[in-house]
Protein backbone atom coordinates (compact mmCIF):
# COMPACT_ATOMS: atom_id res chain seq x y z
CA UNK A 1 0.00 0.00 0.00
CA UNK A 2 1.08 3.95 -1.22
CA UNK A 3 1.82 6.15 1.96
CA UNK A 4 -1.02 7.91 1.07
CA UNK A 5 -3.68 5.32 0.89
CA UNK A 6 -2.43 3.66 4.01
CA UNK A 7 -2.47 7.19 6.26
CA UNK A 8 -5.69 7.60 4.50
CA UNK A 9 -6.79 4.16 5.81
CA UNK A 10 -5.40 5.04 9.42
CA UNK A 11 -7.28 8.38 9.38
CA UNK A 12 -10.44 7.13 8.71
CA UNK A 13 -10.30 4.37 11.22
CA UNK A 14 -9.23 7.50 13.78
CA UNK A 15 -12.41 8.95 12.53
CA UNK A 16 -13.98 6.26 12.93
CA UNK A 17 -13.13 5.92 16.53
CA UNK A 18 -13.78 9.28 17.51
CA UNK A 19 -17.28 8.81 16.21
CA UNK A 20 -18.28 5.79 18.02
CA UNK A 21 -16.17 7.58 21.24
CA UNK A 22 -18.32 10.39 20.74
CA UNK A 23 -21.65 8.66 20.26
CA UNK A 24 -20.98 6.74 23.48
CA UNK A 25 -19.87 10.11 25.17
CA UNK A 26 -23.36 11.79 24.12
CA UNK A 27 -25.39 9.15 24.50
CA UNK A 28 -26.54 9.87 20.80
CA UNK A 29 -29.68 7.64 19.75
CA UNK A 30 -28.18 4.90 17.95
CA UNK A 31 -29.61 5.32 14.32
CA UNK A 32 -27.94 7.95 14.39
CA UNK A 33 -24.63 6.86 15.86
CA UNK A 34 -25.11 4.15 13.13
CA UNK A 35 -25.33 6.52 10.31
CA UNK A 36 -22.29 8.17 11.93
CA UNK A 37 -20.07 4.93 11.41
CA UNK A 38 -21.42 3.47 8.42
CA UNK A 39 -20.04 7.02 6.57
CA UNK A 40 -16.62 6.37 8.14
CA UNK A 41 -16.39 2.97 7.83
CA UNK A 42 -17.22 3.63 3.71
CA UNK A 43 -14.53 6.75 3.96
CA UNK A 44 -12.28 3.86 5.03
CA UNK A 45 -12.53 1.28 2.97
CA UNK A 46 -12.84 3.75 -0.53
CA UNK A 47 -9.11 4.28 1.38
CA UNK A 48 -8.09 1.16 1.75
CA UNK A 49 -9.52 0.13 -1.81
CA UNK A 50 -7.03 2.83 -3.12
CA UNK A 51 -3.95 0.35 -1.98
CA UNK A 52 -3.09 -3.12 -1.65
CA UNK A 53 -2.70 -3.84 2.09
CA UNK A 54 -4.55 -5.36 4.66
CA UNK A 55 -6.50 -2.89 6.94
CA UNK A 56 -8.76 -4.03 9.27
CA UNK A 57 -11.86 -1.24 10.13
CA UNK A 58 -13.40 -1.93 13.41
CA UNK A 59 -16.07 0.19 13.46
CA UNK A 60 -19.24 -1.78 13.08
CA UNK A 61 -18.74 -3.63 17.24
CA UNK A 62 -20.72 -0.63 18.73
CA UNK B 1 13.04 -1.22 10.60
CA UNK B 2 14.88 -0.26 7.41
CA UNK B 3 17.02 2.60 6.69
CA UNK B 4 13.99 3.89 4.48
CA UNK B 5 11.51 3.33 7.39
CA UNK B 6 14.02 5.15 9.59
CA UNK B 7 14.52 8.05 7.25
CA UNK B 8 10.77 8.32 7.00
CA UNK B 9 10.21 8.44 10.49
CA UNK B 10 12.27 10.86 11.48
CA UNK B 11 10.98 12.99 8.43
CA UNK B 12 7.79 13.06 10.10
CA UNK B 13 9.27 14.43 13.28
CA UNK B 14 11.34 17.28 11.13
CA UNK B 15 8.41 18.08 9.08
CA UNK B 16 5.83 18.48 11.29
CA UNK B 17 8.28 20.43 13.21
CA UNK B 18 8.31 23.02 10.21
CA UNK B 19 4.82 22.92 9.51
CA UNK B 20 4.58 23.84 12.98
CA UNK B 21 6.87 26.51 13.19
CA UNK B 22 9.35 24.69 15.00
CA UNK B 23 13.39 25.32 14.13
CA UNK B 24 15.38 22.15 13.57
CA UNK B 25 19.21 21.71 14.24
CA UNK B 26 19.55 18.03 12.74
CA UNK B 27 17.84 15.11 11.71
CA UNK B 28 19.97 12.10 12.41
CA UNK B 29 18.97 8.66 10.45
CA UNK B 30 22.26 6.79 12.04
CA UNK B 31 21.26 6.53 15.29
CA UNK B 32 23.26 5.26 18.34
CA UNK B 33 22.86 2.00 20.71
CA UNK B 34 19.40 3.40 22.00
CA UNK B 35 17.72 4.50 19.21
CA UNK B 36 17.40 4.30 15.24
CA UNK B 37 17.31 8.12 14.84
CA UNK B 38 16.59 10.99 16.41
CA UNK B 39 15.56 14.79 15.18
CA UNK B 40 17.19 17.76 17.15
CA UNK B 41 14.98 20.78 17.64
CA UNK B 42 14.70 24.21 19.16
CA UNK B 43 10.88 23.82 20.77
CA UNK B 44 9.78 24.74 23.78
CA UNK B 45 6.95 24.04 26.19
CA UNK B 46 5.24 26.86 27.78
CA UNK B 47 1.58 26.72 27.20
CA UNK B 48 -1.03 24.01 26.78
CA UNK B 49 -1.09 24.32 22.99
CA UNK B 50 2.75 24.03 22.76
CA UNK B 51 2.60 20.59 24.27
CA UNK B 52 0.03 19.62 22.23
CA UNK B 53 2.21 20.57 19.15
CA UNK B 54 4.64 18.63 20.92
CA UNK B 55 2.73 15.75 20.28
CA UNK B 56 1.44 16.11 16.72
CA UNK B 57 5.74 16.13 16.42
CA UNK B 58 6.33 12.80 18.49
CA UNK B 59 3.00 11.87 16.21
CA UNK B 60 3.97 12.42 12.83
CA UNK B 61 6.84 10.26 13.46
CA UNK B 62 4.98 7.13 14.39
CA UNK B 63 2.38 7.83 11.91
CA UNK B 64 4.98 7.52 9.04
CA UNK B 65 6.17 4.13 10.91
CA UNK B 66 2.72 2.39 11.29
CA UNK B 67 1.54 0.56 8.71
CA UNK B 68 -2.02 -0.54 10.67
CA UNK B 69 -4.37 1.87 12.82
CA UNK B 70 -4.00 0.08 15.88
CA UNK B 71 0.08 1.04 15.17
CA UNK B 72 -0.29 3.97 16.68
CA UNK B 73 -0.27 4.89 20.04
CA UNK B 74 -3.59 3.99 21.80
CA UNK B 75 -5.80 5.70 24.80
CA UNK B 76 -4.85 5.42 27.55
CA UNK B 77 -1.61 5.89 26.91
CA UNK B 78 0.92 3.60 28.62
CA UNK B 79 4.46 4.57 29.78
CA UNK B 80 7.24 3.51 26.91
CA UNK B 81 10.80 3.21 27.27
CA UNK B 82 13.31 5.34 28.80
CA UNK B 83 17.29 4.87 28.66
CA UNK B 84 19.48 7.12 29.42
CA UNK B 85 19.01 10.29 27.73
CA UNK B 86 16.51 8.51 25.08
CA UNK B 87 13.33 8.90 25.66
CA UNK B 88 10.38 6.44 23.62
CA UNK B 89 8.06 8.19 21.45
CA UNK B 90 5.31 6.10 23.75
CA UNK B 91 6.74 7.79 26.34
CA UNK B 92 7.06 11.22 25.37
CA UNK B 93 3.31 10.79 24.77
CA UNK B 94 2.70 9.32 28.07
CA UNK B 95 4.16 12.08 29.77
CA UNK B 96 3.04 14.93 28.36
CA UNK B 97 -0.71 13.67 28.26
CA UNK B 98 -0.33 13.07 31.79
CA UNK B 99 1.61 16.78 32.24
CA UNK B 100 -1.13 18.79 30.94
CA UNK B 101 -4.29 16.04 32.15
CA UNK B 102 -5.06 15.51 28.61
CA UNK B 103 -8.58 13.34 27.84
CA UNK B 104 -9.58 10.89 25.31
CA UNK B 105 -11.24 12.75 23.50
CA UNK B 106 -8.58 15.75 22.92
CA UNK B 107 -6.10 12.88 22.45
CA UNK B 108 -7.81 11.44 19.95
CA UNK B 109 -8.52 14.99 17.92
CA UNK B 110 -4.44 15.55 18.09
CA UNK B 111 -4.21 11.95 16.05
CA UNK B 112 -6.97 13.39 13.85
CA UNK B 113 -5.12 16.61 13.58
CA UNK B 114 -1.82 15.14 13.08
CA UNK B 115 -2.95 12.83 10.36
CA UNK B 116 -4.61 15.27 8.75
CA UNK B 117 -1.53 17.23 8.53
CA UNK B 118 0.34 14.67 7.24
CA UNK B 119 -1.85 14.50 4.15
CA UNK B 120 -1.61 18.15 3.44
CA UNK B 121 0.89 18.77 0.07
CA UNK B 122 3.17 20.98 1.99
CA UNK B 123 3.97 18.14 4.30
CA UNK B 124 3.89 15.42 1.70
CA UNK B 125 6.39 17.53 -0.70
CA UNK B 126 8.85 18.19 2.03
CA UNK B 127 8.37 14.87 3.38
CA UNK B 128 9.25 13.30 0.10
CA UNK B 129 12.50 15.83 -0.18
CA UNK B 130 13.72 15.32 3.19
CA UNK B 131 13.45 11.35 2.69
CA UNK B 132 15.26 11.51 -0.54
CA UNK B 133 17.98 13.60 0.63
CA UNK B 134 18.35 11.29 3.31
CA UNK B 135 18.90 8.61 1.09
CA UNK B 136 22.20 9.86 0.33
CA UNK B 137 22.86 11.79 3.43
CA UNK B 138 22.22 10.24 6.83
CA UNK B 139 22.67 13.56 8.81
CA UNK B 140 20.43 16.60 7.83
CA UNK B 141 21.66 20.20 9.09
CA UNK B 142 19.31 23.18 9.60
CA UNK B 143 20.82 24.62 6.50
CA UNK B 144 20.23 21.13 4.33
CA UNK B 145 16.73 20.94 5.49
CA UNK B 146 16.56 24.89 4.74
CA UNK B 147 17.36 24.20 1.06
CA UNK B 148 14.71 21.23 1.13
CA UNK B 149 11.92 23.46 2.36
CA UNK B 150 12.50 26.09 -0.34
CA UNK B 151 12.17 23.25 -3.20
CA UNK B 152 9.13 21.94 -1.17
CA UNK B 153 8.23 25.65 -1.30
CA UNK B 154 8.49 25.83 -4.81
CA UNK B 155 6.14 23.08 -5.67
CA UNK B 156 3.26 24.03 -3.65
Amino acid sequence: MDRAARIEAILAHAEADQARHKAREARIRPDYMHTVIRRAAEKAERAHDLGTGTVTIKVYDC
Amino acid sequence: MTPDQVAAHEAGHAVACVLLGVPVSLIDTIGDEHTTGRVFHDHQIVTRGDAIDRMKIVLAGLIESAEHPDDLPEWPLRPGIVKGSYVSDEHALFLIAQAIDLTEDEYRRVVIETLQLTTSRGYRLLHTAVCGFADHVPIVTRGMLADLVLIAERRT
